[in-house]
């Protein structure tokens, strides 16, 4: 069990914002390495907090498909989608601030609205390239 | 959001030294937090760099 009976219902008031559904896309593998259970452990905990969340778990080996389909190199791997994969990536464990962000994600992905300011969305649409963004972050 | 600790290799790649650390189209572009519009406009020049090179 990796969130405790007080955190649970903290999460849930967060979670009651959510709109539309969100499914968590989580990867590991049958031989687990330490943070890939416990990340599979937390989204599968997660997903049971709120019926707008579905979890799906994918063996990062076996199913090449889906690990294409998802762009994937590593693991543990989580993948946040709504109408559509949006992008958005979690490697590692979201634990400390991430963890706060991860719930921050659901509920923006699950309104289907990044929540950027008029001015960022005019120049990001403008981009001709590919973006590809990596935040790197420690667990605090 | 890649977790530093667990992914060494990348983090060495990148030069993490303190986090957060944004890296944009595989080039470390912006240490810290900073609020939403200063931080497109590094995103965003980076990007022009990233081109240019």
């Amino acid at each position: 069990m990796q969130l405790q009976e007080r955190e649970r219902n903290e999460i849930k008031k967060i979670l009651a914002a959510m709109q539309q559904p969100v499914k968590i896309v989580n990867f590991t593998q049958k031989f687990e390495c330490d943070s890939c259970q416990e990340t599979r452990e937390l989204m599968e905990e997660l997903a049971a907090l709120s019926d707008k969340l579905s979890v799906e778990v994918h063996d990062f080996i076996e199913d090449k498909e889906q690990v294409a389909k998802y762009n994937l190199d590593k693991i543990p791997a989580t993948v946040l989608v709504g109408d559509e994969d949006y992008g958005i990536r979690f490697y590692g464990i979201p634990s400390g601030y991430e963890f706060a962000t991860l719930l921050e994600d659901l509920v923006m992905v699950s309104k289907r609205d990044s929540g950027l300011a008029e001015d960022s969305r005019k120049k990001l649409a403008a981009l001709t390239t590919p973006l590809h963004l990596q935040v790197f972050s420690t667990p605090t | 959001m890649v977790e530093a600790t667990e992914f060494p290799q990348l983090s060495h790649r990148y030069g993490v030294r303190s986090v957060p650390l944004t890296v944009v189209n595989d080039k470390p572009a912006v240490t810290g937090a900073l609020p939403e519009a200063h931080f497109l406009d590094h995103i965003l020049m980076a990007i022009e760099k990233g081109e240019a090179t």
